[in-house]
């Protein structure tokens, strides 16, 4: 028996690698995944490391940019106090705009800026460890009340989901994951489509169909349909636009408009809300005394 | 002892990828194949193989939804360069064949990745980006791996191994 396996030591070795990586990937296979033991330990273990690292050298460039790289400071110190006192101006028209939003936005149950309250704000600490995939670790988790599959955007639109969590960090799978999907809208002439990742920086738009209306540098924002992300946010702009192998569908491409790569603070939030009620009425403006 | 060493420096530099190289684009190192050669070629192919499945699982695991494809890739790696050692295919004291082990063993993880996306996600990958991206993608792997591993064989005889080939071949 042991001459045997000598004799055959290396095929039985590589057959046995095949086989147990065989049985993890088929697991994986299985439709929608919970995080496992393994995952929920090495983001427990590494994401410390990561988080001194990231923050070690972010605090360095900021060190660096504001305390020692200060060429043209005083000469753009006069321009922004100009820039100011204009926007001190704008910001005041604008404060009247968004009192008399908020008294329509009262009328409407579902609009997506109340599904959006109650985020999270979340650093990112780490990114993915290959790059055949396009995942992001946030410094907030299962005791700031992160749950997976849970939204993530920032202030240019969507930027993902959590398929992870921990308790001090969670995973977030970006839109440009090959494993993201998200329904979307042309935002101009509300054509459908569906956005998925290509491990890169940019995006497939499948199913856009030849007779749509769409053309280059295009919107396109989330539909809301399937009820993981919420309607409305912005994905990102069509780079690529042309006429696709079948005769049914157009081949596109999207940049999103997150610079994904380049991603520092972000907003987790529950979609849908747990309780799906419109909030009370924002604080009474002067106009209405 | 060099064997914890050499563990703790291919962690560190793991978390160095994840962190520091993620914050200027995601391109660095893959310290789970440096790891999965080192181990396979200084310490022989079961050494390899098991660092090649621990340093792959801890990749995937860090990847999120494809438990088992870099696990697999590392520790063919880890395997094939313990046997290439074992039956004298290669010379060790040539950092040629460290090379060329890193150039290999990064050009076959891109493809396994590529397989498995094709087959299970549909996401064709074009020939010459696909190409470039392995270039790009061994140079940083044999920049970071010289760096390692001469430092690792440098420190060898200190703690307890013999000194290397390899090492002496770099002075």
């Amino acid at each position: 028996m042991n001459r045997l396996f000598k004799k055959y030591e290396n095929i039985i070795l590589l057959v046995c690698l095949l086989i147990f990586s065989a049985i993890l990937l088929s697991n994986n296979a299985r439709g929608q995944r919970h995080t496992t033991i393994i995952e929920r330990v090495v983001l427990a273990v590494v994401t410390p490391f990561q988080d001194v690292i990231t923050s070690g050298i972010r605090n360095m460039i900021l060190g660096w940019n504001q305390y020692f790289y200060l060429v043209g400071t005083a000469k753009e110190n006069v321009t922004l106090r100009k820039m100011l006192r204009e926007q001190v101006f704008k910001n005041n028209i604008l404060r009247e705009e968004l009192k008399k939003y908020r008294r329509v936005e009262a009328l409407v149950s579902q609009s997506p800026e109340l599904a959006l309250k109650g985020g999270i704000v979340a650093v990112v600490v780490a990114w993915d460890a290959s790059n055949s995939a396009k995942t992001i670790v946030v410094d907030r988790g299962e005791k700031d009340g992160v749950k997976n599959g849970m939204v993530v955007i920032n202030h240019f639109g969507l930027v993902g989901r959590v398929v992870a969590v921990s308790n001090r960090d969670a995973r977030v799978l970006l839109l440009t994951d090959a494993r993201s999907a998200v329904d979307a809208y042309v935002q101009r002439t509300r054509a459908r489509a569906v956005v998925v990742g290509r491990n890169s920086g940019q995006c497939d738009v499948k199913y856009l169909s030849v007779k749509d209306d769409v053309k280059e540098g295009d919107v396109l924002i989330s539909s809301g349909l399937g009820g993981i992300f919420p309607a409305g946010l912005q994905l990102g702009k069509i780079t690529l636009l042309e006429a696709g192998s079948s005769k049914l569908f157009s081949k596109a491409e999207m940049l999103p408009s997150t610079n994904l790569d380049h991603l520092e603070e972000v907003i987790v939030t529950q979609y849908p809300l747990p309780e799906n009620k419109p909030e009370a009425v924002p604080e009474k403006t002067e106009s209405e005394h | 002892m060099i064997f914890f060493v050499a563990a703790a420096a291919f962690f560190a530099l793991f978390v160095l990828q994840t962190s520091v190289f993620g914050m200027f684009g995601g391109w660095g190192p893959d310290a789970a194949l440096l790891a999965a050669i080192f181990f396979g070629v200084r310490h022989n192919k079961y050494p390899g193989l098991q660092a090649g499945i621990l340093a792959g699982l801890l990749q995937d695991a860090s990847s999120h939804g494809i438990i088992g494809i870099n696990l697999l890739a590392k520790g063919l790696c880890g395997l094939a360069s313990g046997w290439l050692m074992e039956n004298h295919l290669v010379d060790w004291k040539d950092a040629f064949t460290w090379i060329a082990l890193i150039f290999i063993g990064t050009a076959f993880n891109q493809f396994v990745v590529a397989e498995y996306f094709s087959a299970f996600y549909d996401l064709q990958t074009p020939f010459w980006p696909a190409f470039w991206k392995c270039i790009g993608q061994s140079l940083i792997n044999i920049t970071a791996g010289i760096v390692m591993f001469s430092a690792l064989l440098k420190i060898e005889p200190l703690l307890g191994g013999r000194r290397s080939g390899f090492t002496s071949a770099i002075d």
